[in-house]
């Protein structure tokens, strides 16, 4: 099981390198550059001084020695440095993923709880009016983009009913506190749980129609036990073999969703740090962050594969 | 001996695409305590639907009991609620199902899913329970029963998991088991090993069997008697030996002359009744087995013959019973 695992991580490692290059042709394909973004039209400069900035951080080398120049640096655990601020890549990072990672597990929590929740009753009131409203519920919420439900959510909760913050991590200018932070998570995690709760419910009741028409439910019954035991024993720990698979998916598109939720919602993560690098073309920060994301989906797949070994005893990886 | 169960005019039904399915059309049978009874049927003639019926366990929807009356020591198991099913089943009524590979939870481990049914009914603690539950592997012949609970089902061969199935069935001592072809899915020699297993724990716990079986000649030296059942209806019921012995309709004197046997000289081909049982989404008017039937006449296409007493406890219901007593193969003119 352990030695499965640690080759699992080996074979990443090829993967992870592949990725690079990728990124790292894209990042230099983008249109625009770093030293022109840098400058105000206002100001008149001369090419000279564009050049001598370009050889500065090394854009005037060919693209190969850029490359093995950056990877030689990653190996060494450095992630390179902002074009704009100067501030190491891998320290914004540090800062920044707590927020996000909070934004990410509350939101995952919700999705969790609710879509395997309303997806179970789903299956056990199936073609009731509680089914058929789950189902209307599922459409709106896999139809509605993030964003749109993410700028709603602050149009009616924020900005009419004044219940939750508009924006930020916290009250500007107030001491950290608990209750204050989760009352400013709450709106953008709940516009990026949405989709997710849809996507879950649908699935758990698909799967959990099909575990009840198993032989084994049957005997469960034929066993006189109690309803509420067949289904949370019996039935939800069979029908959630297949539904792992889909929220290990939804971690990796979960990191890369919250790019657009952070900035609306001002949410200082690595989702707008992401949209600062990209507009100031700063490419060291882009690419930074794509290797993250990157590792944040190899990682979440290995996850999906430990999660299946501990729900399913039938799956035992040599 | 007093009655354990009585059935009565059992019909269930099922919805499927806009059309009724005519599953069990009014079967009636009784069974005595520590008596054995078979069920003997081919594939939809509505033999497990009819049991499961009386347990409670018909999916609805699509299916549901349209009338009748099933008294389990006295009680009508089909007026009785969700709740005081639920403390009959498992209890006083036990199943063991056809196919062991599906039959468990292949998630859980064996010890919880027999330990579950003895926390339930029997209120015994974990440890207790634990201890009931190897007691019953070892009454069901399985090895190791200690160290075996903690395994999964798909750790067992096919056999052993009906071992674990009877197990299950058997850990509250019911006073029925109703064993819904237990043999099917297992290699013969298996079959042979699991029929006797159950024979002997009737004998031993006392309780009652009754024995759902597409094979006649499985059920005939477990049982004291056999109810023939084709299409919803129950066509013949007869102590077994004497069914065996003097059939008295074309249906059960088919099936028994499709018993391959090992004795004849001659190798024959398997003698067969041609045709298909009647399509269920109509209402069957008539002998249900009218035409397949080589004796039939006139009669039989219009009335539905009920159940003649042919014989002590003897019952079958064909219009030309006296008749059939004159030949003993089937397809052999009158």
């Amino acid at each position: 099981m352990l030695a499965y695992f640690i080759r699992r991580l080996l074979i990443n490692i090829p993967l992870l390198v592949g990725i690079t290059i990728i990124v790292f042709v894209l990042a230099s394909l983008m249109p625009g550059d770093a030293v022109l973004a840098m400058i105000s039209s206002d100001t008149p400069v001369t090419d000279d001084m564009i050049k001598m900035r370009q050889g500065e951080l090394g854009l005037d080398l060919p693209l190969h020695e850029q490359y093995l120049r950056w990877m030689g640096n990653i190996i060494q655990g450095n992630l390179g440095y902002s074009f704009v601020s100067a501030e190491s890549v891998s320290k914004m990072i540090v800062s920044r993923i707590p927020a996000t990672l909070e934004l990410m597990g509350v939101s995952l929590s919700i999705s969790i709880i609710l879509g395997l929740t309303l997806g179970t009753i789903s299956a056990l009131k199936q073609y009731s009016w509680m089914d058929y409203g789950f189902t209307v519920f599922g459409f709106i919420g896999i139809s509605i983009p993030d964003f749109f439900l993410g700028m709603v959510l602050v149009f009616v909760f924020a900005l009419k009913l004044k219940w939750f913050p508009t924006s930020g991590f916290i009250t500007a200018g107030e001491e950290f506190s608990l209750a204050d932070n989760l009352r400013h998570v709450f709106l953008p995690a709940l516009a990026l749980a949405l989709v997710r709760t849809a996507v879950f419910m649908r699935y758990t009741r698909a799967s959990v129609l099909e575990v009840l028409g198993n032989d084994y439910v049957r005997t469960a019954r034929a066993k006189g036990l109690l309803q509420n035991v067949i289904i949370l024993r019996h039935v939800m720990r069979n029908a959630l073999i297949p539904v792992i698979t889909i929220i290990g998916v939804n971690l990796g598109v979960l990191f890369a969703g919250s790019v657009i939720i952070e900035t609306i919602f001002q949410w200082p993560g690595i989702g707008m740090m992401f949209i600062n690098a990209v507009t100031g073309r700063d490419s060291p920060v882009i690419m930074g962050y794509v290797l993250l994301t990157s590792m944040i989906v190899l990682a979440s797949n290995l996850l999906t594969d430990l999660a299946y070994s501990l729900v399913d005893p039938r799956i035992r990886y040599e | 001996m007093t009655r354990l169960l009585e059935v009565k005019d059992l019909k269930v039904r099922f919805r499927s695409d806009r059309t009724i399915i005519h599953a069990v059309n009014g079967i009636s049978y009784s069974l005595d305590e520590g008596g054995s009874l078979a069920v003997v049927g081919e594939s939809g003639s509505g033999k497990s639907v009819g049991m499961l019926a009386i347990m409670g366990l018909i999916p609805n929807p699509p299916g549901w009991v349209e009338s009748g009356q099933a008294l389990f020591k006295g009680r009508d198991l089909l007026k009785a609620s969700e709740g005081e099913l639920r403390l009959i089943r498992g209890k006083e009524i036990a199943m063991v199902f056809q196919d062991p590979m599906t039959s468990l939870n292949p998630v859980l481990p064996i010890g919880l899913q027999l330990t579950e049914a003895i926390q339930t009914h029997l209120g015994l603690d974990k440890n207790q329970a634990r201890e009931r539950a190897i007691e019953m592997l070892r009454m069901v012949g399985l090895p190791n029963p200690a160290q075996r609970i903690k395994d999964f089902p798909f750790q067992f061969s096919g056999g052993q998991r009906q071992r674990v199935m009877i197990a299950m069935a058997l850990t509250c001592t019911p006073s029925l088991l109703i064993a819904d072809e237990p043999t099917t899915a297992l290699d013969v020699t298996i079959q042979a090993q699991i029929v006797e297993l159950v024979r002997d724990l009737q004998k031993q716990l006392g309780m009652a069997i009754i024995w759902i079986s597409h094979n006649l000649g499985l059920v005939a030296g477990v049982v004291d008697t056999v109810l023939v059942m084709y299409s919803g209806f129950i066509v013949e019921q007869a102590p077994v030996d004497d069914l065996y012995e003097h059939p008295r309709h074309p249906y059960t004197l088919g099936l028994l002359h499709a018993v391959p046997k090992l004795d004849t000289e001659n190798q024959e081909r398997l003698a067969s009744i041609d045709g298909m049982p009647p399509d269920l989404r109509k209402p069957i008017v008539g002998c249900p087995f009218a035409p397949r039937c080589p004796y039939r006449q006139e009669k039989c296409d219009q009335q539905t013959p009920p159940l003649f007493e042919v014989g002590p406890q003897h019952q079958s219901a064909c219009w030309r019973w006296q008749e059939l007593s004159k030949i003993s193969t089937f397809g052999e003119p009158l």
